[in-house]
């Protein structure tokens, strides 16, 4: 290795600076009132619930249902709906096939009501869709070990289901036919479902038939939500529902209804509320750490090692600010990575272990120095000997991060599916908060070698170009003073013996 | 030609590795023993079961001249108890605490925890909070935390954090083993991770000391010191494998080690210095701020951090000695059998 140009310090530094503002920062147009984000900053980070305070919950049908896979997905579609409907984007939702879960955790909206049941329940809001012959006063649901149910009336008379939720593909509110009236659009499935051997629209066909000029009372759960009177057989399965409704009431009818697909109530298994304030001490009392700690690990390896310490920490801020962009997602385009207060921990690990590769490469360096190496020589040998410890030990790191990903992260990763063969036995669970820390950890790891190994090597090497910094004691040699007091030492014990 | 300077002053390492190991021995002795005393507490997250966290703060109506504000702020824990009993019909423990603000408040907090691993309803925590209102009507409530964990995701978490530990472990000795052939890789491997089992038992007994329970937390404390401690581990191996050719074959496994660890010192007290620095920080302003689950992390780590520093010092090393010096013999024994023997035919 040549020792590098001069002007690579200041190309590595500034890149490093530029890299540690934007990341800290973001960069943002201004377009009249309109912000765009170009690169985002400390702030757009995504925080998880622990710090935001938010909501986690396992939502699975009712303990005597196996549903198939197709049902699950089907219900985790329409808890998509309901998340986007009441204004949650951030939301996270894995379905977990095997064990029949569906595991969602969300932030509490800004100044949100902290209603946790309300919130859990209108997501779970369950969701028995019924279209009944005739209008019974009231119905009872009743489920059967075999996933069967059995609906009894008022007097405790079997009703005639004629559809159910999942004979419904889509209703839609709009306005209805030439007179614009407004209504609801039904469309019924056309295929034949699993176990069943009608579609949808024969089923409603034969209903209307038999119901004609009577009414199709419509059933959620156990409540009644509408009874239309059938005007007509209805054979190619789209039926227009109306009445006296306005747009809101239409619309509500609707997305009853297309609740209703969801094919089996919902209970909640276990949940778990934070609140935001909670978790807003917590980072404050995290950030305000990491300052102190930063600061004095940089005063220590100035102090300590002098020019390598202080090139540290440049690269130290580098590693920071590398991880923040990680977390962030750095580029608009990017999907930004929720950061929980373990993932934090996870960046105070990995900046340690930056910590750690500098001061190795610093101690190996003084160390060829005082054996009497030159300065060019001593800068070689120290880089060049001290990588094969950073290397071991950072790989041993990876195999941490790589593990805590796939035992802890979502799905249908990579790393999960790398760990299937160990793992197939257990389903995905809600602890985002490690998968975080797995994450920050790999990364920062990743950064070390950037950072604490490429970085640091190119702007020592540059660096001792420069002629009032070729001082041996600046890279860790003793002094003359020292020396000298070291030769006496040792011609003192030569002339004992 | 520039003079070498190098201070061959050496710390005796392996001649003392008996009394370094009795010592790492007695403490763990001693985490036995308390831990036998004590018993050690699983979270909820692994058991199951259920609790709530209230913040409770006395009502705008109470005028800040009124003598007995402070008494309204009194609660009694068996009161809440039985509201928690009506609500859930579970039986409940009640801890009040205290804590400061980050506006330089204080923050006074009541945490319900059901006995039993029985989970409650999702609108349990705001019917208590009603509840409780009703019973001490001078105080506001709000809900911090719930949480009600399933018996089963519980033990299901559990053992995925166990099979994550014992994963870990197995892809590192094959890594190590691997790495450090020319060492001795399976003595290697295996002693680094003796080391590592030590530094997991300490941060282990930090929690039973502490009265910590066994959390996610934990799992993470122990992965980022099983990662710490090997990364210290190695580098001394690092150090060994260099300077095998360097002090060629006849230098004794004691010589090559203790050389080894001396020419790391520097590294091994400056990271871990800075290390502990850092912990130590998190560890005052967490304690500041009261930020339980901030404390239950960083008290064990700086624990484990210390533990990996004396066992990447004092114990892998002692024991691959050993362990090598008793393999030579054996060989050594055989050896000189076989020739024995092969008289004896002759």
């Amino acid at each position: 290795m040549k020792r590098v140009g001069k002007p690579w310090f200041f190309v590595v530094a500034l890149l490093i600076f530029a890299l540690a503002f934007t990341s800290f920062f973001g960069v943002y147009e201004q377009n009249g009132d309109l912000q765009t984000t170009v690169i985002r900053g400390a702030k757009d980070i995504r925080w998880g619930t622990d710090i935001q305070g938010g909501v986690n919950v396992i939502f699975g049908p009712e303990a005597k249902i196996d549903a198939t896979d197709a049902q699950i997905d089907s219900a985790k579609s329409i808890l998509e709906i309901r998340l986007v409907s009441s204004g949650v984007t951030d939301y996270e939702l894995y379905a977990d096939k095997d064990n029949d879960r569906l595991l969602v955790s969300f932030p509490w909206k800004d100044n949100d009501s902290q209603n946790v049941s309300g919130t859990i329940k209108s997501l779970s809001q369950s969701a028995e869709l019924l279209f009944i012959g005739g209008a019974p006063t009231s119905i009872h649901i009743e489920y059967n070990e075999d996933g069967t149910k059995t609906v009894t009336n008022q007097d405790g008379e079997p009703v005639d289901i004629v559809i159910e939720g999942k004979d419904v593909k889509s209703a839609v509110s709009g306005a209805i036919g030439e007179k614009n009236e407004i209504g609801v659009n039904l469309e019924l499935t056309t295929t034949v479902a699993e176990g069943e051997t009608q579609t949808g629209a024969e089923k409603f066909a034969a209903g209307t038939e038999k119901y004609i000029n009577q009414q199709i009372s419509i059933w959620m759960d156990e409540e009644c939500i509408s009874a239309p009177r059938v005007n007509s057989v209805i054979a190619d399965g789209k039926a227009q529902i109306t009445g006296s409704f306005d747009a809101a009431s239409a619309k509500d009818l609707a997305d009853k209804i297309n609740a209703g697909a969801l094919p089996f109530k919902l209970v909640t298994i276990d949940y778990s509320s934070v609140d935001p304030t909670l978790g807003s001490d917590a980072l404050a009392a995290m950030l305000l750490a990491g300052i102190i700690a930063f600061s004095l690990i940089c005063v220590f390896m100035i102090v300590y090692y002098r020019l390598p310490g202080f090139v540290a920490c440049i690269c130290l801020l580098g590693q920071v600010a590398g991880t923040i962009a990680a977390v962030s997602g750095y580029f608009a385009a990017f999907d930004s990575f929720t950061l929980t207060l373990p993932g934090i921990a996870g960046i105070i690990l990995s900046v340690g272990m930056g910590v750690d590769a500098n001061i190795i490469t610093a101690e190996r360096i003084r160390e060829e120095l005082r054996k009497g190496k030159t300065l060019d020589g001593a800068i070689k040998a120290g880089s060049a000997n001290s990588f094969s410890a950073i290397f071991d030990s950072n790989i041993t790191n990876i195999i941490v991060s790589v593990i805590l990903m796939g035992v802890f992260g979502p799905p249908d990763t990579v790393w999960s599916t790398l760990l299937y063969p160990f793992l197939w036995m257990f389903g995905p669970s809600t602890t985002g908060a490690i998968y975080s820390f797995g994450y920050t950890l790999l990364v920062g790891v990743i950064l070390n070698f950037i950072m604490g190994v490429a970085a640091s090597r190119i702007m020592i090497s540059s660096l001792s170009g420069f002629k009032i910094l070729r001082s041996r004691t600046l890279y860790g040699d003793y002094s003359e003073k020292k020396k000298a007091e070291l030769e006496a030492a040792r011609t003192k014990e030569a002339a004992l013996n | 030609m520039v003079k070498s300077y190098v201070d061959r002053k050496e710390f005796k390492f392996l001649e003392n590795r008996k009394k370094f190991l009795l010592v790492a021995l007695c403490v763990i002795c001693l985490g036995v023993i308390f831990n036998l005393f004590c018993g050690v507490k699983l979270d909820i997250k692994f058991t199951g079961g259920a609790m709530l966290k209230y913040s409770y703060s006395l009502d705008k109506s109470v005028s800040a001249s009124d003598v007995s504000a402070s008494d309204y702020m009194k609660l009694d824990k068996a009161k809440v108890a039985a509201v928690v009993k009506d609500v859930t019909s579970l039986d409940s423990a009640i801890t009040l605490a205290q804590s400061a603000t980050s506006e330089g408040g204080v923050k006074n907090t009541v945490t319900v925890s059901m006995s039993g691993k029985k989970t409650i309803t999702e609108d349990a925590g705001e019917q208590v909070a009603a509840k409780l209102t009703e019973q001490f009507p001078k105080v506001n409530f709000s809900l911090l935390e719930s949480n009600s964990v399933d018996a089963t995701t519980g033990s299901e978490f559990f053992g995925k954090c166990l099979v994550a530990v014992i994963l870990a472990a197995f892809f590192m000795i094959v890594y190590v083993a691997l790495r450090f052939k020319k060492i001795g890789g399976m003595s290697a491997g295996v002693t680094a991770i003796i080391a590592i089992i030590h530094d997991c038992l300490i941060v282990y007994f930090t929690f039973v000391i502490f009265g910590f329970s066994i959390d996610d937390n934990f799992i993470a404390v122990l992965l980022t010191i099983i990662g710490y401690s090997i990364n210290s581990t190695i580098i001394i191996y690092d150090r060994i494998r260099e300077n095998r050719t360097v002090m060629g074959p006849k230098a004794s496994y004691a010589e090559l080690a203790n050389r080894s660890l001396n020419e790391t010192l520097g590294r091994t007290i400056n990271t871990n210095l800075t290390l502990l620095a850092a912990v130590l920080t998190i560890v005052i302003v967490a304690y500041v701020y009261d930020i339980r689950s901030i404390i239950t992390f960083a008290v064990p780590m700086m624990a484990g951090v210390i533990a990996g520093a004396y066992s990447s010092m004092f114990i892998s090393n002692a024991l691959w000695v050993t362990w090598r010096e008793y393999r030579d013999d054996k060989l050594a024994q055989k050896k000189a059998q076989s020739f024995v023997s092969g008289k004896k035919s002759k």
